[in-house]
């Protein structure tokens, strides 16, 4: 009986044994078309850090695959995707370097001057798309893309006077559907905006609660005029009384309300018309942003997409 | 001696100061007034944390106005105007020593990489 259970035993290890070996033996090849393919396919479905791994995976097992230049400048549109910015940028410059001649080297030169913008440095940018205008001399079509580049990283970092002469240097051939026309519009609208004058503001506080007064601040402009008149006379009725320690206290209480309420009135003319313009400011760089989902790349002058 | 004594109610280490960074003057009303007549600043950083923030960047004299500036707008419209920030469940106007020294000159941390740009008080060009 024994005999009968250990043969069996045996046996069932043979077999064990057998399709162990041929599950080992069975290993997968992928070639360039699969690997390319599968890290696409993450990158599609959002999954950016596994796609720039596995974009990196096909850079080293395929040098000589004919999508190289492709997986490189997928890989750096992943880690921008990922918002990686600095990892991004230096890919893209890389890209740059390594094929200068493919026809995606311009689009990764301005991808890398929008990390610039994305890493706060619009103006890195700048110059980096400055010197693509020189590189790219004499081709039409890219120097339309830099110009619209340009003219949406101005907008960028601030400088609206030379975006509005880049977005209308560009808006001739643009399609209506980038909202071109909008964003001047927009600029116009800046333009006009009301705007309180600092210095005006900073000369009538000189009368306490003048300042605030001009600005529309009735209540500041009442704590101020009442606040420095009730110092003054204090400081004036403590000297009177000869109390002179108390009238000298009083005064620099009150010189410091004085001047405070002058300085706040200057302040005050600055923040409100920073605060008009930042909100309109702020509407327009959405509108990039919004032009940027949709992957727009006439209205941005950006690839955002993987070429094939 | 008077200026002495102001430096000592202003800066940082006065005498019986909460603790050795604190000035005197600061620290006496936290200590005494601000714990009997509770919470009531409608800004953050609160006026007293503003003045102190105020005499360690920019020493007693300016200081003292950038404080007294705060003290009249405590309260008043400037509240509404300003960002609102939500801290333990009330809403607060953020207004910090740097809301309002931004045009005193060159202002290091728009300097840094990595900062994001603002838009300028003045457009060259535009004129």
């Amino acid at each position: 009986m024994n005999r009968h259970a250990f043969s069996a035993g045996l046996l069932g290890l043979f077999l064990f044994c057998l399709t162990v070996t041929s599950a080992v033996s069975e290993t997968i090849i992928l070639d360039a078309e699969d690997q390319f393919g599968y890290a696409r396919t993450l990158y599609e479905q959002g999954e950016f850090p596994g796609a720039a791994a596995e974009f990196s995976r096909f850079i080293h097992f395929f040098p000589e695959a004919p999508q190289q230049a492709a997986a490189h400048y997928a890989r750096a549109l992943a880690f921008y995707m990922d918002e990686q910015y600095e990892k991004a940028g230096k890919s893209f410059g890389r890209f740059r370097h390594r094929f200068d001649s493919s026809a995606l080297a311009l689009a990764a030169g301005m991808m890398e001057a929008m990390c610039h913008n994305r890493l706060g440095d619009p103006a890195g940018g700048v110059v980096l798309l400055s010197n693509l205008q020189v590189e790219f001399k004499g081709d039409a079509e890219a120097q339309h893309l830099l110009l619209t580049r340009l003219a949406w990283t101005r907008l960028a970092m601030g400088d609206l006077p030379r975006a509005e002469a880049a977005f209308k240097a560009s808006a001739g051939d643009v399609v209506r559907s980038c909202g071109v026309q909008g964003i001047l519009n927009s600029l116009d609208q800046f333009k006009a905006l009301p705007e309180k004058s600092p210095t005006l503001a900073g000369g009538f506080a000189l009368i306490p609660g003048g300042g605030y007064l001009y600005l529309g601040r009735y209540q500041d402009a009442t704590v101020a005029f009442l606040l420095n008149v009730a110092l003054g006379l204090a400081a004036a009725e403590s000297f009177d009384d000869g109390n002179n320690a108390l009238g000298a206290l009083i005064s620099f209480v009150g010189f410091g309300f004085y001047s405070g309420s002058i300085h706040g009135s200057y302040t005050g003319a600055l923040k409100a018309n920073r605060q008009s313009r930042e909100s309109l400011w702020k509407e327009m760089l959405h509108w990039g942003d919004e032009l940027e989902k949709n992957q727009s790349k006439s209205c941005l002058g950006l690839t955002l997409t993987i070429p094939y | 001696m008077g200026l002495f004594l102001f430096s000592g109610l202003l800066l940082p280490g006065g005498v019986g100061a909460e603790t050795s960074d604190n000035p005197l003057l600061f620290s006496l009303f936290k200590s005494l007034i601000s714990t009997t007549d509770s919470k009531r600043c409608s800004h953050v950083p609160s006026c007293a944390r503003y003045a102190k923030d105020a005499v360690t960047k920019h020493g007693p004299v300016k200081g003292l106005v950038l404080s007294c500036d705060r003290l009249i707008r405590c309260g008043g419209n400037d509240t509404e105007r300003l960002p609102q920030v939500v801290v333990g469940g009330e809403r607060y106007a953020w207004d910090p020593v740097s809301s309002n020294d931004f045009w005193w000159g060159s202002n290091e941390t728009l300097k840094k990489k990595g900062t994001p740009p603002v838009l300028p008080l003045h457009f060259k060009g535009w004129d």
